[in-house]
Formats: C-alpha cells, structure tokens, sequence
C-alpha cells in the first residue's frame, strides 16, 4: 500500500472512531435524560394516583358515614375505581399481601412475563418504592411501584407506562447519526485523501529527481515549497544532485585537462621527433644530395634533438616535483640569490643586462634543489624577455607577514589573453621565438607547481611591451609546517 | 606534375615535407595558418593537401570540413601527433584520404600520397622504365615489346620501385606496401622477388641492393639512356 493511502486510512479510521464514540456519549446521555424526565412523570402520575385513591377511600367513608371501612369494602371500593380512565398509566395493579385487588389495563403479572412479581413486591415493601424499565408484550415500559396506606390498609400499586416513544426516538437517532457519520467520513476521506496526496507529492518529484541522477542527469532540481519536511528533503535532493553535478564537473575538468596535457604533450614531443625521422629518411633514401642541402638537413636535426633534449629535462622536473617528497630545509635567500645569478652570470655578462639583487637575509623553509629550480625558471624567463642592456631585479621583502620573492624585468611583457594562459603546461605566446630561446612551454607550469607544493602563491603581473612582475607569496605560517604536509601528501599518494 | 599544398604551423616540419615532395617529383605551395590554408584550397586548384591537425586560426578538422561545405573535392591527407583510434576516426569520417601519425620517414609519407592520387583518379595507370613499359590497368609488362610473365606479388613490386626511382627502399617499406600491413612472413621472401623481378627483366645494371638498407631503382633520364 501506498504511503499517502496508509495515512490517509488510518487518520479516516481514527476520526471515524472519534465521531463514533462522540455520537455514542451523546445520544446514550440524551436518551439516560429522556428516561429521567419519564420516570419523573411517571412518579409524578404515581404518585397524583397514589393521592387520589387514598381520597376517593376517605370520601367514600365519610360519604358512608362509617368510621372505618373494613377491609372488603376498601378492596370493593378500589377494583370499582380503577379504571384505565382514572390515571395516565397504561396498567394500574393495586395488591393487598400480594393478591391482585384491583386492575386496569395490560396485566402485567400474567402469561410469561419476565416480570418477578414476588420479587418486585418484596422490594418495594423494602424500599418503600421504586421504579424499573422492563418489556411487557415487547414494549418497553416504566414500571412505578409503591406502598400505599389507604384507610389503614396497606396496599401495593403498581403502575406501567409505556415508553416505547423514547426508545423510537432514540433509534431514529442512531440511525440519523449513522448515517450522517458516513456522509461525513467519505467527505473527511476525499479531503484526506486529497491533502495527504498534495502533501506527499514532493515525494514523488523528489524520487523522480534521484532517480535522474541516478540516470546521470544532475540538472533536475525539486520545487522547494510545501511543508516543512518536504522543503527539507527537496533542499537535500537538491543539494546532493548539486554537490554530484559539482564533483563530476570537476571530474571532467580534471580529466579533460589531463587530456589536454597529454594531447600537448604528444604534440611537443612528437614535432621535433618528426623533423627529425622525416630529415633523417631523407638523408638516407636519397641518392644524390648537395653539400649545402646534407648541412641544412643536419642541423635542423641536431636543432631539433636539441629541442627534444630541453622538453624532456623540462619535463623530468615536472615530473620529479609531481609526488616526491620536499626535502625541506632551512636556505638563507642570500644563498639562493647567490646560486641564481652565479648561474646567469655568462649570459648576463655577455648580453649586459644588470641583475638588481635586494634581500632582508630570510632564511626560508624550502627544498633548497626545488626553490633554486623555481628561480632559474623565472629568471631566465626574464633574461629570455629583456633586451641588452636592461635591468631585471630580484628582490625579497616582508609583508603582513608573507616572504615575497620578486622578479622583475623591463623586457617585451605579456598582453593580457597569453597571461591568462601563462602557467598552462606548453603555452607558448610566440611558439617560433620561444624555440629560438629554447623554450618549451613549461616553464611557469613548473614554478606554478613548486610554489603550490611549497604552499606558496605565485602571482604574474604584465605590462605589453613594458615588463613582467613574478611574485611569490609565501606564508610563514605554513611554511614551518609545510614539512609535515609534504609527507601526508606522499602517504596520499601512496 | 602534381600540385600539392602543405598545411602545417611548424617550420621544421614544413622544410622536410618539403624536401620529402621534392624527392617525389611533386611541386608544392605551404601555408602555416588554417584560415589562410582555406582560401588557398578555394583560389588556387591542388591535387592534393597535406593537412596538419593542430593549427592555429583554425585546427585541421575544421579546415575540411569548411573546404568539404565549399564543394571542394580535393584529397586530403592528415598530418597529426594524436594517434589514438578515436582521433583517427573523426579524421576519416570528416572525409579525410588518409591519416598518417607523426612522426613518420619520408618514404611512408610519399607511398602514402602516391596511393590517395591514385585512388582519386590521378595517379598514372602506364609507367614507362627504359625498354620497360607497364600497364597498370591490364596488369601487363612489356619488355622491348615483349609480354614478360610475372606473379602478381613480382608485379607489384615493379610498379613500387618504378614510381619510386632513384629512392632507396627498405625491406619494410615493400613488405607495408606490397604485402600489406598484416603480413607476418619473412623479408627473406621480399628478396627472393626483388631478384625475380630483376632476372625476369634483366634489371642487374639498374636495381641495386644497398647493404643494410634495401634496394634502389637508379633513375632513368629516358632520352641519353644513362641508366646507372
């Protein structure tokens, strides 16, 4: 069974039961008020007859002029009196020691009658009086029974009334409220029915939107409205088809620029590798070859197999700074410094550009082969950008308590769509300049890298035809445990 | 002579798929740039491109697919570093002749182009080799008027090194091209029908084994006879 059909069920079955016992209570109390009321009457009436008999004996003996009418007489006087005229009651019985001297109406001593006639006598001499609902010939009737004193005999009278009205009304009653408690159960079940179903309806859209996902669409998303429950399992829904949509994105990100890398990859690999073979097989099938055109073929091979050589170290460290573990010591900047423009000094000499070198005397926590990696790659990028005769600086200061590590040129800058792709692995603005120096697109995809393995930030900022700023963000902070990261990531990898 | 144009952004490759279609016989435009390489297909009439894939402006895939909505028929054969089959596929399906991965010798490239010229129509169905002449179409050799009886592997063998004159062939060069790409036997069989071929048509003086190599049909200038 349905959930909406199970609560709507069982609500109609309680409120039914509700209904139920409410009709129950009142009518019972109505119809206990009813037979009060009768009874009362019926007392009443006894009581007026009880009265009147007692009279009639008196003005009959005064009438006789007797001073006591003998017990025949009074019994004579009594079966001559009562009439079903003379009183209200369907059945009047006047006993003497429990023989019949008077009646009037239905016997209800006779035939079967459930009626304990002894019994009934018994208790009314006991409790002077009582009254009791009992069937006689199968209608109900209220039976008033008393002792009564007349002229100094005592007499028991026994009046019924018949009550049958009441007991009609009350089926009347039954009847009408059984049927108005169906009238009312099928509307409360149709409104029941019909709001149980509005409100689980965002069960159903929120299963239809798992189940999409599950089908891996991730772009439903469940109305937020109803009530309380429902807004909480819709902002769930959708919060989870939000947050699997989100992962997959990154999935596809992540995988598309793994892609991308290894299509670039293949590429720079595979152009001079062409050059190569291609110059090579021409230099072997060929029969007849010029001096000049054998030259021109072999050194565009070495040039190439040079170009080869400096894409694979570049990608060795790429490599190498992927997944190994930073070997991480305490460097003062001067030594670094010092290292970097040692290895710079012939070209800087020869090409005449001046290395502005400003340092605080750190001393940074770094993985010294790595840091050194990150700052060759950057000033070379520079001495590669400036012409003769200019001026690059490298310079370490404190901010807010970062270590920034600057490097400056006044060289040819970047315009600002190739900064957007600076650090991407084998973006090169100008490929032919690029392998003319060298180059192979690597090189801030490398010093990205080793900053983000240091935890450091690496910040590029360019002027076309102006200069280019490199700055290295490091925190503190981080450095001093940047050690313990480094093994966690390698127990990751692992 | 046949026209063909190269399209490919780097200049190292370019030299050497230039000098590669000048030892084929072929003249040859080149261009660097995808847009540029479409309004050159449109002006001038090739009979052949030569398509990198990775290009700037615009990559290879959609060159043929602009110059292929142009209603321009010309063959054309992808140059690319991407060799995984998917790559491939989407270059056939564009309407590619051929697809051939870099890197490669020049020798591969040139049976390659030789083979799309020819299926689209253009390559020569009668070679002529001094007293030699073959009909591709009849598949008949006629040696001083002669009909000289070969196997069809014999045959094909010919016609491979009378297109390719005065080139040394590898072993494997013959075994792709004249065996095909499956066949797993040995080079030895290569040698046994190069020999055939060259007793059959009295080619010592002209078919030359190169040690280590393969073999090399010396040209032929026709006119003077000089056949060495």
């Amino acid at each position: 069974m349905r959930l909406w059909q199970k609560i709507s069920l069982i609500s109609l079955a309680f409120v039914m039961l509700a209904i139920q016992i409410t009709q129950y209570t009142l009518l019972e109390r109505s119809f206990k008020n009813s037979v009060q009321r009768e009874k009362e009457t019926a007392v009443a009436v006894h009581e007026a007859l009880c009265a009147s008999l007692s009279n009639h004996a008196s003005y009959q003996r005064l009438k006789a002029e007797k001073i006591l009418l003998s017990t025949t007489e009074i019994d004579e006087l009594l079966s001559n009196t009562v009439t079903p005229e003379i009183s209200a009651a369907s059945s009047i019985h006047v006993l003497r020691d429990g023989e019949i001297v008077a009646i009037a109406g239905i016997d209800i001593f006779s035939g079967s009658l459930e009626f304990d006639l002894y019994q009934l006598t018994f208790d009314a001499v006991d409790n002077n009086g009582f009254s009791v609902i009992t069937d006689i010939y199968s209608v109900p009737h209220l039976v008033v029974c008393s002792d009564v004193c007349i002229e100094t005999v005592e007499y028991t009278l026994f009046t019924a009334y018949d009550i049958s009205d009441i007991y009609i009304t009350r089926d009347k009653e039954i009847t009408s409220a059984r049927l108005t408690s169906i009238l009312y159960g099928a509307a409360i079940s149709i409104v029941l029915f019909i709001f149980v179903w509005i409100s689980l309806h965002p069960l159903k859209t929120a299963v239809h939107t798992i189940r999409a996902a599950a089908n891996g669409n991730y772009n439903l998303r469940v109305s937020e409205k109803g009530s309380e429950e429902m807004r909480v399992l819709a902002c769930s829904v959708n919060h989870m088809s939000a947050s699997i949509d989100e992962r997959e994105q990154k999935l596809m990100e992540t995988a598309d620029s793994r892609k991308r890398f290894a299509d670039s990859m293949a590429h720079e690999m595979k152009t001079p590798l062409t050059s190569i073979l291609g110059f090579a097989d021409i230099l072997r099938i060929q029969r007849t070859i010029s001096d000049t055109q054998r030259r021109e073929y072999a050194n565009l091979i070495v040039q190439e197999a040079k170009h080869l050589r400096s894409l694979s170290s570049k990608l060795l460290q790429l490599a190498s700074t992927d997944g190994t573990q930073l070997d991480i010591s305490a460097v003062p900047i001067e030594q670094l410094f010092a290292d970097t423009v040692a290895s710079f000094k012939p070209i800087i000499d020869q090409r005449n550009i001046h290395l502005d070198v400003t340092h605080k005397n750190a001393v940074l926590q770094v993985d010294r082969e790595l840091f050194l990696s990150l700052l060759y790659n950057l000033v070379d990028n520079a001495v590669k950008a400036s012409a003769d005769n200019s001026t690059i600086r490298l310079i370490q200061s404190h901010l807010n308590g970062h270590t920034i590590i600057s490097v400056i040129d006044e060289g040819i800058g970047m315009k600002p769509d190739a900064l957007r792709h600076a650090t991407e692995a084998f973006y090169m603005e100008d490929k032919a300049r690029s392998r003319n120096n060298g180059g192979v697109g690597l090189g801030l995809a490398l010093c990205e890298d080793i900053c983000r393995k240091h935890g450091a930030r690496m910040e590029i900022s360019s002027v076309y035809q102006k200069g280019t700023a490199v700055a290295i963000y490091m925190d503190t902070a981080h450095l001093s445990i940047s050690k313990v990261t480094g093994s966690k990531e390698k127990e990751a990898l692992k | 002579v046949f026209r063909i144009l190269i399209v490919e952004d780097d200049i190292n490759i370019t030299k050497m798929l230039e000098a590669a279609l000048a030892i084929g016989g072929y003249t040859f435009d080149s261009c660097d740039d995808g847009n540029e390489a479409v309004q050159q297909i449109r002006r001038d009439k090739y009979d052949l491109v030569l398509l990198d894939v990775m290009l700037p402006g615009m990559d290879g895939f959609a060159v043929l697919d602009t110059i292929r909505s142009l209603g321009c028929n010309t063959p054309v054969i992808f140059l690319t570093a991407l060799g995984s089959v998917a790559d491939k596929v989407k270059g056939l399906r564009g309407g590619a002749e051929d697809y051939i991965v870099k890197p490669f010798e020049a020798m591969e490239l040139l049976a390659r182009i030789e083979v799309v010229l020819r299926r689209a129509g253009k390559g020569a169905t009668q070679l002529q080799y001094k007293d030699i002449c073959v009909d591709i179409g009849k598949h008949e050799v006629m040696k001083d008027g002669k009909l000289i009886a070969l196997t069809p592997k014999e045959f094909d063998v010919l016609v491979f090194f009378m297109r390719n004159p005065d080139i040394v062939i590898t072993r494997e060069q013959l075994l792709l091209n004249v065996w095909g790409f499956n066949f797993t036997g040995e080079s030895r069989s290569v040698d046994i029908h190069v020999q055939q071929v060259r007793r059959k048509l009295s080619l010592q003086r002209s078919l030359f084994t190169v040690p280590k190599i393969g073999y090399r049909l010396n040209a032929w200038t026709g006119a003077k006879g000089d056949f060495l």
